[in-house]
């Protein structure tokens, strides 16, 4: 491997590693929220028992109403880890089919929080067709987190960003829709169409109904 | 001895309940806020021993928020909940005024036991102003 190929994968190495930490940091910290209403929950259960030891008699409504909280938030926590895993499995492979709806509406939930962070949410609509790229699917993850993030960076707080999937001619196509009160800032968007030309993609900033839209064209095969 | 009050602002609204009939459990009088801007509206309506204050929060984080309450109430004993893994979010928002923080899930006896040291210091903070007040009073009057 020549000097510049081994500083492009270690480049390319950081990147990957920078963008696994935001998202795990960001869904981890998620995750330590419901764990932290499961604890007190349970030490809620702790504190009636201490009442009812005293002479409070505990009340069945009050029981059931922790109860569902916990399994309300254990729903909530099981949801989270099963996203988190078929993320991180998302690293097996540097060279697979990757199921373009599949793996974008995963980090389109993975990404809800640091969206519900700028008062945003996200829909998202998958290909009405299956839609095939060859190629990392962490990378094209971060790919096309790096439009989402244009979203994220230069939305309209209490607005809703939409993600959808289309097939298109050379592999597929991503369309991010969203309000930007300011459009969108000059260096960002540099930035997300260097990211997205990496992989030998294309990505165009135009507008929408709705405000702004980004399209991020990929092709069959992710290169870089 | 009166009871420590305090304000939790924390958008987690789960949590903020939770935790809040847990400590009226305790003693200590809860006042909740679920957002930023909620908590600023508090602060300024009401006097509290010490608030609570969730950094990750939409809207207004609470870097933004403890900025703003502390412009309203300098000596506001602010006490930051941080998530796991977040201690240098925590001695950020000393640098910036923050009392104290705590790292979620927060055990409860800790909590207890922070509010009841602001509550105690905000006592004695009030008594060394009328204290310094009647001085002042005394030596302009010249008695």
């Amino acid at each position: 491997m020549t000097d510049s190929n081994s500083h492009k994968a270690e480049q390319k190495a950081k990147t990957d590693v920078a963008f696994f930490g935001r998202i795990t940091a960001s869904v981890t910290h998620e995750l330590n929220n419901v764990i932290s209403i499961v604890d007190q929950n349970a030490g809620l259960l702790d504190d009636l028992v201490a009442g009812e030891a005293r002479g409070v008699p505990i009340s069945l409504e009050r029981l059931e109403s922790v109860s569902r909280a916990i399994q309300n938030q254990t729903q909530r926590g099981l949801q989270i880890i099963e996203r988190l895993n078929k993320f991180a499995h998302s690293t097996d492979f540097t060279e697979a089919e990757c199921d373009v709806n599949l793996t974008i509406g995963n980090l389109v939930e993975l990404s809800q929080r640091l969206a519900s962070l700028k008062r945003m949410k996200i829909t998202f609509a998958p290909a009405q067709v299956t839609v095939h790229v060859t190629g990392s699917g962490l990378v094209l993850q971060r790919v096309v987190f790096s439009a989402l993030e244009l979203a994220l960076t230069n939305g309209t707080a209490g607005t809703t960003i939409s993600v959808m999937v289309k097939p298109d001619d050379q592999g597929a196509v991503v369309l991010i829709e969203f309000s930007a009160d300011s459009g969108v800032q000059k260096d960002h968007e540099a930035e997300a169409r260097s990211t997205v030309e990496q992989i030998g993609g294309r990505l165009e900033v135009g507008s929408s109904e709705n405000g702004v839209k980004v399209s991020v064209y990929l092709p069959g095969a992710l290169t870089g | 001895m009166s009871k420590a009050r305090i304000l939790f602002v924390d958008d987690e609204k789960d949590f903020v309940e939770v935790v809040a009939e847990r400590l009226r459990g305790r003693e200590i009088d809860v006042d909740t806020a679920f957002s930023g801007p909620e908590g600023i509206e508090r602060v300024k309506a009401h006097e509290y021993d010490a608030i609570l204050l969730d950094l990750a929060m939409p809207e207004m984080d609470g870097m933004e928020t403890m900025k703003q309450m502390l412009a309203h109430d300098p000596k506001l004993q602010i006490i930051i909940l941080t998530g796991e893994g977040s201690v240098s979010a925590g001695v950020e928002a000393m640098k910036h005024g923050a009392t104290d923080f705590v790292e979620k899930p927060a055990d409860i006896d800790t909590l207890v036991d922070k509010f009841s040291e602001a509550h105690q210091k905000r006592l004695e903070t009030f008594e060394e102003d009328v204290s310094k007040k009647m001085s002042d009073l005394m030596r302009k009057k010249g008695w």
